[in-house]
This record gives C-alpha cells, sequence and structure tokens, in this order.
C-alpha cells in the first residue's frame, strides 16, 4: 500500500523560501518556534543585546522591580556508602531565595531541576536562562534516549549544555549550574557555565554563597559517609550559606542521587536548620562578647 | 592615491590596511554605539497588580491608573487584566505597550490553539508557553512583569508568577508593579502567615476573605504610591462559575 506522501512539493519549497523572512516574524506569533534554528529577537541597529539588557534591566536602571531574578548558593557532593545499609551516591543540596535586585522577589524557588530521570541540574545565576535552557538539555536527553536507546551520560548532557551556552557566549547569559547525576559509568558531576567552562568534579559549590559553603564542606567533607551523614553535610551548609550571605535564604531543597533512584526529600527552613545548629553547640551562633 | 591593476600586491596590501582600519576603529561603531546607549524603547507607566489562588478559586486585582515619568497620570481606566478564556486571566504591569503586544501574542496563540484542537487551552499549559515567549525576546526583553491566574485541570486556584524573562513559578499568591514591594508583604502576613507561629490555628482563605485581602491590598497601596490609584479592576475566577468582573473606586489623588 502507498502511503501518502508527507513531502512537500520542490515548487512549494521554493517559494516558501521566498516568503521565509515574512513566515518567520508570523510564526513568531502564532506558533512555537522550530526548537533546532531558536530564533531570539534582537535589539535593531545592530545594538549589543548584552549592553542593551543591562542599561534597561541592570542594577543601574530604573526599572526597580523589573530586574532579572538571580539564583544563588548551589552545593553538590559524591560520596562512597559508610556502611551495608547506605546506598551512597550525590547529595545535591540548594537555598531557595531569588532576588531581583535587593528585592527578594522569591523565597520559594526550586533550584534543582530535572533533567532526566537520574539527573538534576542546580540552578544559580539567572534563573530564567537556567529554567530555558535546561529544559533544552531535558529535551536533548530524551530524545538521544529514544534514539540510541541508551540512556545518555552526565558528561554528554553536561557537554551539550556547555556547547549550547558557549554558542551564546558574550550575549549576557549568565549560568552557572551542576549537571549531576547517575549513569553507567557512576556518580558524576560537572560544573558548566555561561562562559563555557565544564568541569568534572567530586565536590562543588556555585553562587554567591559558595565560599561559604565550601568552607563547610571541605571541613567536613569525608570520602565515605553513611546516608544521614552526607545529607546532614549538605543542609549544614546551605545553612551556613544563607547565615553569611545575604543573597542566600528561605528553604534548603536537597536531592539525593543513588545509583538506582532520585529521592527528592522534603524543605527544612533553614531558620529551623540554625537553630538545631545552635542547640548543638549549646549557644546563638552569633558572637556575642561576655563581659565579666 | 590612487592604485592600478597594474600591481595587483600593492592593491592588496591597501585593501589589507584599510580592513585592519575598520576593524580596529569602525566608522560607524561609535556612532551606533551612542546612540544605541540612548535608544530607549521602553518607559514605564506604573500601576500594580496582585494575585490570590484559593482551593477552587482565583481572585485577582489590579489598579487602572496610567502615568507617566511616576508623576504624570496620563489616564485613569487603562486595564491590565485580560481575561483570555473562561479559565485564564492575565494579568501585567510594565510598559503598556508591550503589556498589549505580550496580550496580543498570547490571545493569537490561544486561538490558534482552539483551532487546532478544539478545546480551550489549560491554565498550565499556557504558563508554560508565556514563559517560553518571554524567553524568546531574552536579548530584548519585555518590559513586564507578568501573572497569569487561572483555574487548572483539577478544579484548583492557580497563579504564576515572572521576571521580565520568563523565570516561572507557581505560587499561592504574587504581585507585580510599583507596589509589588508593599503587597507582597501584606500577603506574606495574611495569606502565608509566616508571622504567626506554626502551632497557631490559622484562619481557612475563603473566596470572601481573598476578595477583600486584594481590595484592602490596593487600598493600602493607592495609600503609599504615587502610581496607584484611580480604580480597582478586579476579576474572580471560581471552578464551574462564569468569571466575574468589576471596578471598584480607589484614591484618585
Amino acid at each position: 500500500m502507498e502511503m501518502p506522501s508527507l513531502r512537500m512539493s520542490a515548487r512549494d519549497e521554493s517559494s516558501l523560501r521566498d516568503d521565509e523572512t515574512f513566515a518567520m516574524n508570523k510564526a513568531k506569533l502564532m506558533s512555537e518556534p522550530n526548537p533546532d534554528r531558536l530564533f531570539f529577537e534582537l535589539p535593531p541597529r545592530g545594538i549589543a543585546p548584552k549592553e542593551f539588557v543591562n542599561t534597561h534591566f541592570g542594577p543601574q536602571s530604573g526599572a526597580k522591580n523589573l530586574q532579572f531574578r538571580k539564583g544563588t548558593t548551589t552545593l553538590a557532593f559524591i560520596y562512597e556508602p559508610k556502611t551495608e545499609a547506605d546506598k551512597g551516591g550525590i547529595i545535591i543540596a540548594v537555598d531557595s531565595r531569588a532576588s531581583a535586585g535587593e528585592y527578594i522577589s522569591s523565597k520559594s524557588v526550586m533550584k534543582i531541576l530535572d533533567i532526566s530521570d537520574n539527573m538534576v541540574a542546580t540552578m544559580a545565576g539567572g534563573a530564567a536562562d537556567c529554567q530555558f535552557w535546561t529544559r533544552i538539555v531535558a529535551k536533548y536527553c530524551s530524545l538521544y534516549e529514544l534514539r540510541e536507546k541508551s540512556e545518555i551520560t552526565v558528561s554528554a548532557a553536561s557537554k551539550y549544555f556547555a556547547n549550547v551556552l558557549y554558542g551564546y557566549r558574550g550575549m549576557g547569559l549568565s549560568v552557572g549550574s551542576m549537571v549531576a547525576g547517575y549513569d553507567k559509568r557512576g556518580p558524576a558531576i560537572f560544573k558548566v557555565d555561561s562562559e563555557g567552562t565544564r568541569v568534572s568534579l567530586r565536590l562543588c559549590s556555585v553562587g554567591s554563597g559558595s565560599l561559604s559553603a565550601y568552607g563547610v564542606l571541605d571541613a567536613f567533607y569525608q570520602p565515605q559517609m553513611t546516608d544521614e551523614e552526607a545529607r546532614a553535610l549538605g543542609r549544614r551548609a546551605i545553612m551556613h550559606a544563607t547565615y553569611r550571605d545575604a543573597g542566600s535564604g528561605g528553604v534548603c531543597n536537597l536531592v539525593h542521587i543513588t545509583p538506582t533512584e532520585k529521592i527528592r526529600l522534603p524543605s527544612v527552613d533553614v531558620s529551623e536548620l540554625l537553630y538545631e545548629f545552635a542547640n548543638e553547640i549549646g549557644r546563638d551562633i552569633a558572637y556575642e562578647p561576655q563581659e565579666d | 592615491m590612487t592604485l592600478s591593476m597594474d600591481n595587483p600586491m600593492a592593491v592588496m596590501n591597501a585593501f589589507k590596511s584599510a580592513m585592519s582600519q575598520v576593524r580596529a576603529d569602525p566608522p560607524w561603531r561609535d556612532a551606533a554605539r551612542k546612540h544605541g546607549d540612548r535608544w530607549n524603547p521602553y518607559s514605564f507607566e506604573g500601576g500594580s497588580t496582585a494575585a490570590i489562588a484559593g482551593e477552587d478559586f482565583v481572585v485577582v486585582g489590579s489598579d487602572t491608573r496610567m502615568s507617566q515619568f511616576e508623576v504624570n497620570v496620563m489616564f485613569r481606566e487603562a486595564e491590565k487584566i485580560h481575561v483570555l478564556n473562561d479559565s485564564i486571566i492575565l494579568t501585567t504591569s510594565g510598559f503598556y505597550g508591550d503589556v498589549l503586544q505580550l496580550k496580543r501574542v498570547l490571545e493569537s496563540r490561544l486561538h490558534k490553539y482552539r483551532f487546532d484542537y478544539r478545546t480551550d487551552m489549560t491554565v498550565d499549559l499556557c504558563a508554560e508557553m508565556l514563559a517560553r515567549n518571554l524567553y524568546y525576546k531574552r536579548f530584548f526583553p519585555y518590559y513586564t512583569g507578568a501573572i497569569l491566574a487561572g483555574i487548572d485541570e483539577k478544579g484548583r486556584g492557580a497563579v504564576f508568577s515572572y521576571d521580565p524573562i520568563g523565570c516561572i513559578e507557581r505560587l499561592q499568591y504574587s504581585a507585580s508593579g510599583a507596589a509589588e514591594p508593599m503587597i507582597i508583604p501584606f500577603f506574606d502576613c495574611q495569606v502565608g502567615q509566616v508571622t504567626v507561629s506554626k502551632e497557631t490555628e490559622k484562619p481557612a482563605l475563603t473566596l470572601e476573605r481573598a476578595i477583600s485581602l486584594v481590595k484592602d491590598a490596593f487600598r493600602v497601596a493607592a495609600e503609599r504610591e504615587t502610581s496607584t490609584g484611580d480604580k480597582i479592576h478586579l476579576v474572580v475566577a471560581a471552578h464551574g462559575k462564569p468569571i466575574h468582573q468589576e471596578f471598584l473606586l480607589l484614591r484618585e489623588d
């Protein structure tokens, strides 16, 4: 049986090409752009988009409530199980604050975005940039899986991500993401940013609160930990980061990726973590000089 | 200096030096840069919008003032809430030209969806679509703070909040515009109940309470914010009921 042809005749195709500019403008309004050829409208007269956006939406612009949302403290590390009962894997912990300038525009942002069943990406830098491009990577991973009939590696996914971001270098994107997950090669974390960097790490933190988070992580991280210790370490590092960094705060979201599954743990308010810590050390965390 | 084609090497060298000169200091660049720095396609017409989602309803409010340079009141009946279909309400503050363009884009996309699928788009789908449409203008953004509200597939109230380039988040309540930093703390206190301890019994969020909270939010904002005032445009959507709209008077000073 002959199937009806879906291909257009050559004449149709050439006439379409003639009207391509017009069609493209119309398609922008009427339907999703072709995902393989994403079309971003640029400012006219060759004005550089980075400078343009910074002029009108940056900290110096008058747009007080229209600044872009920015993300802050994120961390991830790989650990091995200490006992038989533990699963090991990757801990990804993040805060939940999004600030637009000095204003906290959201205190409940989910900064751990799903890429595939056993892979996540964290969000630091421009919130919209991360959300949008993580979606693009997630789509690429799904298509890869369907096409190749095997799961994509974290390495390949992060490389695609880095290449996409490199393609938009100098345009003013702001992304600092960690792609973390378990694949056939084992656990992996790749730090990817909008300048095109891509590095494989076992312990990593990104964002304005990363310095504080690194302090805690470097002091208490061990290659082998129980699951409880690892999760507590992730939360504690986020707590200390939110305590010392004004740009971080809200709740601590935590994802544990084990060799077999991805566990999203319930979010915990960082001030509860702070009180827990204060109880543990038996005094308030703040330094208060004693008079004697 | 005139160059003849008798000496191609000289022509080539002259061309190369001219190219490098132009590359180092393009004559068009400075003028374009200067013009580009001054070129401002945006203006901010003030005003604020807010939305609260409940169990099976959503209340959306905005003022209707349109002002210029934060002082001059241009128009007192500029509608910032747009009812897109029976379950989707778009409310946007910011540059009114972009507000209208965004509304037109969404309307045409909803129209096409209805033509293609013979059903109205749900608010969840529209929310994702709006986020993407905002992001497609990442390098020449809409100067808007959008909120999308509506009743979702399961009959629950939904509020989606956006930044100008489409960072999306589903929330219980949201506000945008000039009075956002005033309205959100009020909602945090009254709806989010962030100031009372966990053990305290909290009043349930009924439709009546949500409506009066939105009204109060604009009344207090109009007292202290110059670009908010004139009228409250109140839109209420409840599961299984037609969308109800009304206008209430607000301070006009």
